[in-house]
């Protein structure tokens, strides 16, 4: 499911850094993600669990996530 | 210089007291088995899950540090490449980095695959070792290992299907 979520992510906005623990498949998952919002001087990723992209919503990703079945 | 032999199984009885022995000697091992999938799509740090502790008996010891990381490269675009760095930071009683693999971009992974063909998929495993000489403490000190992606294209799901990474770090006396 993870690799249907990260296809799903990819079709969406390519090239999006993220992070996350396990399965992505319910919107409570979704908001878990550690979205990349750059990187501190150590080279270690800033995170947010608010997706910065607009275009990747729950319900877009979800759908295109169906859609593979 | 001359050696002498001590038989240990005649004329000897108690503890030894540890003035007798010179360093190098293996004080204590820690390990641990994590299966947690952690999948990460990103060219900076993430941490993998993948930690273990330790509370060293001296502040001048070493500890020596294995870890095994089992991962899945899943490329998601055409670019049929794949790969990953990796680092080991300290937290707890010792703070920095005890170990980085340096990685820039391209093949300057050692965790690296490329095939000019259709989408690509693999499942290994790598090690890595360090010693880490400068802990300075008697605290106990976590080592996580972290990672970051050869492209912002392609996948790493660590531990993916339950498959463990396992990490062990063992003290030596100074």
């Amino acid at each position: 499911m993870s690799i249907k979520f990260l296809t799903a992510v990819q079709n969406i906005r390519p090239e999006t850094y993220m992070s996350f623990v396990e399965e992505i498949e319910t919107e409570e998952n979704f908001k878990k993600v550690n979205w990349s919002t750059g990187i501190d001087k150590n080279g270690n990723t800033i995170t947010t669990n608010t997706c910065p992209h607009s275009e990747i919503t729950w319900t877009a990703v979800k759908e295109l996530m169906d859609s593979y079945d | 210089m001359a050696q002498t032999f001590l038989n240990l199984a005649q004329g000897v009885t108690g503890t030894l007291p540890n003035a007798n022995f010179s360093g190098g000697k293996l004080l204590q091992v820690q390990h641990t088995h994590y299966n947690t999938s952690v999948t990460i799509q990103d060219q900076g740090y993430n941490t993998t899950g993948v930690t273990c502790a330790i509370t060293p008996s001296a502040t001048n010891s070493k500890i020596f540090g294995m870890f095994k990381l089992q991962a899945r490269g899943h490329t998601v675009t055409s670019s049929h490449e794949w790969g990953y760095g990796c680092k080991v930071d300290r937290s707890g009683g010792a703070s920095g980095t005890a170990f980085e693999e340096k990685g820039g971009t391209g093949q300057a992974y050692s965790t690296y695959f490329y095939q000019n063909a259709d989408t690509v998929n693999l499942a290994q495993h790598s090690s890595f070792q360090f010693l880490d000489t400068s802990h300075n403490t008697t605290s106990a000190i976590t080592y996580t290992v972290f990672a970051k992606g050869q492209s912002g294209s392609q996948a790493i799901i660590f531990q993916n299907a339950t498959f463990p990474s396992q990490f062990t770090l063992m003290e030596i006396g100074a």
